[in-house]
């Protein structure tokens, strides 16, 4: 079965970016473009992995996290924190706060995420399913 | 006996009156040296301030810029090295993705620019005759879709038989956009925003109110400085924060003013002013 990923991404262009690489590889792409959709999003559909930005619409990425982390539904979930903000201040509270990395989206080549992504989650490959928004 | 208490005293007095007026002087200096102090702290803290707001701005500045080339440079990087497992949708998508996110460097490199004219005194507005309702109407039309997404209605009020006068209609058109796209931003849903434009003495008033939270009175006077950016209810501003600074100097190229007050009953109204010029 594929791998589920929730992305938290307001911005479309790295979220056709992001998504056209992992669907490719076959994760599970689900979509929300708002901070203030993206807690009760997680808990509805359990996803393997949150990529998750910090400027959101609504509520930030790091108070999504803190949410996520401090419920007993949803705080094994893996996060990885995808954003261009890179200061010392939200990646120390990022960690934190309980996310498994921090990575800037201008430093990841986008046909290198699937592979990241799949080690990342201790698996090699993954079968072709759509994107769903 | 009583001769020399009598001196005694005198000279007691004299001295306790030299005491008072040193220390009057030397209280005086310490005073004057206290309050250049103050104003030394106080400069001091502006200028830490200005400096912040500056990095603040610098750090927003890479990130909007760094945003679009991200994805332009990834688009391509996966269509090179992935175009045989890529659908023929997906590297569409890319390509037009590649191009929107071009067109958005090319903006905020255009603002940058427009900042940096009129700062320098150098911006300059082609003005034509031209019809302002007929403007505000097809800005009204465009915009009514974006609000709908929110449940917010944008309504007009429109001055009737208005004489066609001198302005620059690309100019205006992006006055009208950064206001009215900033008020959909900060109106929460089902609320509504209202475009008039009225007839004054030698002039147009031209204005865009919202029924959202409003502009606190301290940010009024900053609202069209560099630096200084409106944040929503949960500060997840994004953008330049250069809109109103390149409105104001497009509206004062016009010969006008521009400046925001509180709508009623609730909500911001940014107005601005556009003498009449024949030729």
């Amino acid at each position: 079965m594929a791998k589920k990923i929730l992305f938290v991404e307001d911005d479309e262009g790295f979220y056709n970016l992001f998504s056209s690489a992992l669907t490719m590889k076959g994760y599970e792409v689900i979509h929300v473009s708002e901070g203030s959709q993206a807690f009760e999003k997680i808990k509805e559909i359990q996803p393997n992995l949150v990529l998750l930005d910090i400027i959101l619409p609504g509520m930030s990425g790091l108070d999504v996290l803190q949410e996520l982390k401090e419920s007993d539904e949803t705080k094994s979930i893996k996060v990885i924190m995808l954003t261009n903000f890179g200061t010392d201040d939200n990646i120390n509270r990022a960690m934190e706060l309980g996310a498994d990395e921090y990575l800037m989206k201008y430093n990841v080549v986008p046909s290198e995420l699937p592979d990241k992504i799949a080690s990342f989650l201790g698996e090699s490959t993954n079968s072709p399913v759509k994107v769903t928004n | 006996m009583e001769d020399f208490v009598l001196i005694l005293l005198v000279f007691e007095t004299l001295f306790l009156v030299g005491v008072v007026v040193v220390l009057l002087t030397k209280s005086r200096k310490l005073s004057r040296l206290f309050g250049d102090f103050n104003k030394l702290q106080t400069h001091e803290v502006e200028q830490e301030k200005v400096q912040r707001e500056r990095e603040d701005f610098l750090a927003m500045l890479v990130h909007e810029l760094r945003s679009p080339l991200s994805v332009i440079r990834g688009s391509a990087d996966l269509i090179i090295k992935e175009a045989d497992n890529l659908s023929r949708q997906d590297i569409e998508k890319l390509l037009a993705q590649i191009r929107t996110s071009s067109t958005g460097l090319l903006g905020i490199v255009n603002d940058l620019l427009d900042v940096s004219k009129i700062e320098a005194g150098k911006f300059e507005v082609r003005k034509v005759k031209s019809n302002i309702n007929k403007l505000l109407q097809e800005e009204s039309e465009y915009f009514k879709t974006l609000a709908l997404e929110k449940k917010i209605t944008l309504s007009t009020d429109l001055q009737a038989d208005l004489p066609e006068f001198l302005f620059d209609p690309e100019r205006l058109k992006q006055v009208l956009n950064n206001l009215i796209s900033n008020s959909i931003k900060f109106t929460p849903e089902s609320g509504v925003i209202k475009l008039e434009s009225k007839r004054l003495d030698g002039a147009m008033r031209i204005s865009v109110s919202d029924s959202g939270a409003g502009i606190p009175d301290d940010l009024k006077p900053k609202l069209f400085h560099k630096f200084v950016q409106l944040h929503d209810s949960k500060n997840t501003a994004k953008g330049t924060g250069l809109g109103l600074v390149i409105a104001k100097g497009i509206v004062e190229a016009h010969g006008g003013q521009i400046w925001v007050e509180d709508a009623i009953p609730h909500g911001a109204k940014f107005c601005f002013t556009l003498p009449f010029f024949d030729e």
